[in-house]
């Protein structure tokens, strides 16, 4: 295979990652690692390098759009950036440790539980409870856009989140992908936060937490100019068009396809690090 | 919401304090009635420079209680993303494009794991690389400015806390900042 062919087909299939990821909501760094190991046969330290890229970079598209309509809520994003970070170090420290067949099965695991995440039903509709005394002195509390105006609401269990936000960023570092489902989690299921926030903000902190490991990553030689090419300027525009149709999409279906497509990759990238041969 | 629930959640809200105003199911104000006017003890004491204070929007006619949205500093976070990931990915398509037409035809390995070259690897080996005309240091230059770009907001957040003595937040941008530098410095090093 030529690199032109590779290229194409590489930007095709980032393109498609893009595209299903944002209209999922799970981004599409989740695909992009099994993707580039499974189908096109990559190391999978090139296809973390690559995939770490696209996701900082889609990350700050999305968040430009997201921070104007008035979702994101910066300062909570800036203060749980405080555990993603340091999170993302010891991941991106363990990475050098931990064998690739083990990296692969962590990440197999990863995949399966975003794709169980992905069949949730996102709920609606936060009860109000007091405020978290930690948030009210950081003044964390927020509103965010609805048809009708804008509604407040309280986030909850800052000390938990933060925990779980922790966690996120230790896989980040480690898989080379923005754990952005496990970033949701904290915030939707923990701090209680309204699922749009939750996702958008998500998103915002993205960007800080891939950006700590790709720093390790370059250096390592893990971010190939050639490979990472085509994998950003396929997953960006691909996550823009996703974005758009997002609304008012029947997503049903989708995201059940999407879980298939990545309980598949999770099985297969294991059995190629595991059993190897292609 | 439909216009129903949003009067029966209004009847039940009191119009006072958010402390007050606790354990209620969302809190509404009339619409039309504008949110109280925000005035921390920052904004009062450091209201000097647009950009660098708080906006006094208070947003949500829909909302009784006060909550400041920061419009000036979500404005300019927000085009600090947008223009950096535009140049940047224009950097990468620039790149990319000559690295095709020049090594196109060339077979493709990525099987097997080599490492980048030492000049791919840090900001300054790209630049020397770019420098002797190579194709992919385009490409790393338009990587690396992504890389960036968070960073870029992480000091910029810095400097609007540090400036409005907003002294939690210094310390959290400031735990940030280092983490983001202490991966970068400790990886340069790695080497």
């Amino acid at each position: 295979m030529t690199i032109w062919e590779f290229s194409l087909l590489v930007w095709i299939g980032s393109f498609s990652a893009g595209f299903l990821g944002a209209l999922t909501g799970l981004g599409g760094g989740v695909v992009i690692v099994p993707l580039l190991t499974s189908v096109f046969a990559v190391d999978i330290r090139y296809a973390i390098g690559a995939s770490l890229v696209s996701v900082i970079a889609t990350s700050l598209g999305s968040a430009a759009t997201y921070i104007q309509q008035g979702y994101i809520n910066l300062r909570l994003g800036m203060f749980l950036e405080v555990a993603t970070t340091i999170g993302a170090l010891m991941g991106a420290m363990l990475s050098t440790v931990v064998s690739v067949k083990a990296l692969s099965v962590i990440l197999a695991i990863v995949l399966l539980y975003s794709a169980y995440l992905s069949q949730q039903p996102s709920e609606t509709g936060h009860e109000q409870l007091s405020s978290d005394p930690i948030a009210a002195q950081l003044q964390l509390d927020n509103s965010y856009p609805v048809e009708e105006g804008w509604i407040s609401y309280r986030v909850h269990s800052v000390a938990l989140g933060s925990g779980v936000m922790a966690i996120a960023g230790i896989i980040s570092g480690l898989c080379g992908i923005g754990s952005g489902a496990f970033k949701v989690l904290a915030m939707d299921q923990i701090m209680r936060l309204p699922f749009k926030v939750s996702t958008t903000t998500s998103n915002f902190m993205i960007g800080v937490t891939a950006a700590v490991s790709a720093g390790v990553y370059l250096a390592r030689g893990y971010i190939d100019p050639g490979l990472s090419m085509p994998v950003m300027l396929g997953v960006l525009p691909g996550a823009w068009l996703g974005a758009k149709t997002m609304v008012g999409t029947k997503t049903q279906l989708l995201r059940l396809l999407f879980g298939l497509v990545l309980v598949a990759m999770a099985l297969k990238m294991v059995y190629t690090n595991w059993i190897g041969g292609l | 919401m439909s216009q129903s629930d949003l009067n029966k959640v209004l009847s039940a809200s009191s119009p006072i304090f958010p402390e007050v105003a606790d354990n209620r199911e969302i809190q509404l104000a009339q619409p039309g009635v504008i949110g109280k006017p925000c005035s921390s003890l920052i904004e009062r004491f450091f209201g000097v420079v647009e950009v660098l204070n708080r906006d006094q929007d208070c947003k949500g006619p829909l909302s009784d209680v006060p909550d400041c949205r920061d419009v000036n500093f979500e404005r300019f976070i927000s085009q600090l993303l947008k223009y950096g990931v535009l140049i940047s990915s224009s950097l990468v398509l620039m790149g990319g494009m000559l690295y095709l037409f020049k090594h196109g035809s060339e077979a493709a390995d990525y099987h097997f794991f080599h490492g980048e070259p030492q000049a791919y690897r840090s900001p300054m080996g790209v630049i020397s690389a770019i420098a002797a005309g190579q194709r992919r240091g385009l490409i790393q230059l338009g990587l690396l400015g992504l890389i960036a770009t968070p960073i870029l907001r992480v000091m910029f957040s810095l400097f609007v806390f540090s400036w409005r003595r907003d002294y939690p937040f210094i310390l959290v941008t400031g735990v940030v900042m280092s983490g983001l530098l202490y991966g970068l410095i400790s990886a340069y090093f790695y080497q």
